[in-house]
């Protein structure tokens, strides 16, 4: 008797734990189709990289960091005559990032602007008369690490991915166009007047090899095309 | 006397062990083994970086395996089993990932075995000893600025994307997308992955154009797949019409440049980057500590003008 009592006592245990058996496997469908499992460096590396913000970067770069440097901007008309006469001496006064034939400096002048076109001013430092030897960039949007490189302040081994670096220089260039560009276009430059300026050039070793900048490279002599330095200015007014 | 020759002579002996154990230490260095760890060398280009390694570490007097990875970063964790229990002084390493290769850099640093990237970075900066990596979003930037000298203001193009999961991919498409993407006229009216594959680059081009009959360009993340592309162009018989773009300076399409077949590449310096890392490890053996974490090595725009300045993965002799 008490063994048939004892069979009829454990019979809703059993189905009591199969009840919350059930209940526990369908909580686990559910919950567990909703967890992702991730390895813990993936994850550090997403954290990283959301940390980081290229335009953050630049504005502070811009804001409080680049005003120091420009005090050590060469003259744009000396350097323009050692790019022509002796390149290896050019060279040692450059920034070079990493292994690099191209060489990036922070060049000041004044000049008069020879001619205007969508891609910036051809402007000429050695006087009124004379053919252009310089390009300000002036156009709608601004390429390369000219800024960056050029300032010496930020240091590619500082990245753990280099993209990031790179960001960092299409964000100054943005910066560039909006806050030095189009409020300067705005003032209306015309041929004939007199432009002063702090800016950035990246020049290859070859640049003057075959032809000296403000030489003419091609064309007519009613379309002359000559070799210019290509100038991203930092800062730009009508004098 | 018998005393103080005999001091003498145990000091001249001691003098010659010093001065015998010195000149030996080379030797002993000498012996050391290098391992050498390349993603790939199913693709020429990476046979070239491997043989440069090997060469250079070899020339620097050591010992050298060559472990092949085939793309996998779970053949690659196994080499890096490999060297940490063979004795291995340093590696010579091409990553296949840039997150997932960390965690092998990261157990041969435990195991005080030195890294040298080459080509391909990690994301990391404080695991290998220096990484000397192409500079590819700034050749990308160079190539962007000639392909719209030569393309224009205005027109439509292709853009085949090379592996996905590999951060070359979009270092190099956003160089190009930096510059080409300040003209509004200028289309992309197709971007596809080929792999850095040239066969692929081929099946795809030759889809692309099924849809696409009148595109102006290609533009193509590696060199392989612009040898592809412009094979599936010649093929439909289109190849004077649209002009393709590469990026490498592998030997096929130096050759197709020379023979204005291809427009422009970028240079990459795989041996120069496979010399430096070689040097590197040899400096870092020797006592050299100070190393900068990353040396972009950069890459040099090759064109129809320029093209007598270059020769396959590098410049003229």
């Amino acid at each position: 008797m008490g063994g048939a009592s004892d069979d009829e006592d454990v019979e809703p245990v059993k189905r009591k734990h199969a009840f919350y058996l059930f209940i526990l496997a369908a909580l686990l469908c559910i919950v567990g189709s909703s967890i992702e499992l991730r390895s813990l460096e993936a994850r550090r590396a997403e954290q990283r990289a959301e940390l980081f913000n290229p335009a953050q970067y630049a504005r502070d770069f811009w804001d409080q960091r680049l005003g120091d440097v420009l005090e050590t901007a060469l003259s744009a008309e000396q350097m323009i005559g050692l790019f022509n006469k002796d390149m290896e001496a050019a060279v040692s006064m450059g920034r070079t990032l990493g292994q690099s034939r191209v060489h990036a400096y922070l060049l000041e002048g004044k000049g008069w602007v020879v001619s205007i076109d969508n891609k910036g001013l051809r402007v000429s430092v050695t006087g009124p008369e004379s053919d252009p030897e310089v390009l300000i960039c002036a156009g709608s949007y601004i390429s390369g690490n000219a800024v960056r490189d050029a300032s010496g302040l930020i240091d590619v081994s500082a990245f753990s991915d280099t993209m990031k670096f790179n960001r960092i220089s299409s964000e100054i260039n943005k910066i560039v166009v909006q806050e030095v560009i189009k409020p300067f276009q705005e003032k209306g430059p015309q041929v004939g007047m007199t432009v002063a300026f702090i800016g950035a050039a990246e020049v290859s070793e070859e640049a003057t090899q075959e032809v000296r900048f403000g030489e003419r490279c091609r064309g007519s002599e009613s379309d002359p095309s000559y070799h210019l330095l290509k100038i991203v200015p930092i800062q730009l007014r009508l004098e | 006397m018998a005393k103080r020759s005999s001091i003498i002579l145990v000091a001249v002996a001691f003098v010659t062990l010093i001065v015998s154990g010195c000149s030996k230490e080379p030797q002993a260095s000498a012996r050391k083994k290098v391992a050498v760890v390349i993603s790939t060398l199913n693709n020429p280009w990476f046979v070239v970086l491997k043989d440069a390694a090997r060469a250079r570490a070899q020339q620097l007097g050591y010992e050298v395996d060559v472990f092949d990875s085939q793309n996998s970063p779970a053949a690659e964790a196994s080499h890096f089993d490999t060297i940490i229990d063979g004795e291995y002084a340093a590696i010579l390493f091409n990553p296949t990932d840039a997150e997932g290769s960390i965690a092998s850099v990261k157990r041969a640093q435990d195991a005080g075995i030195p890294t040298f990237c080459m080509d391909r970075e990690i994301s990391a900066s404080d695991v290998a000893i220096s990484q000397i990596l192409s500079d590819n979003f700034t050749g990308c930037v160079a190539l962007g600025e000639y392909f719209v000298q030569k393309v224009g203001e205005k027109g439509t193009y292709v853009e085949l994307l090379g592996l996905l999961g590999d951060k070359n991919t979009f270092n190099r498409s956003n160089g190009f997308h930096s510059v080409v993407d300040n003209y509004p006229e200028l289309k992309m009216v197709a971007q596809q992955t080929a792999d850095f594959d040239r066969t692929r680059a081929m099946e795809v081009t030759e889809s692309i154009l099924q849809a696409h009959p009148d595109i102006d360009a290609v533009f193509c993340g590696n060199d392989a797949m612009a040898m592809g592309a412009y094979r599936a162009l010649a093929m439909a018989g289109k190849a004077r019409d649209v002009m393709v773009f590469g990026f490498d300076g592998a030997k096929d399409v130096i050759d197709a440049i020379r023979a204005g077949e291809i427009m422009a590449t970028g240079m990459q310096f795989p041996k120069k980057m496979a010399q430096m890392a070689a040097e590197y490890a040899d400096q870092y053996l020797k006592g050299k500590r100070d190393f900068p974490q990353k040396v972009p090595v950069a890459v040099e725009l090759v064109t129809q003008e320029n093209i007598e300045k270059y020769a396959a993965y590098g410049r003229s002799e």
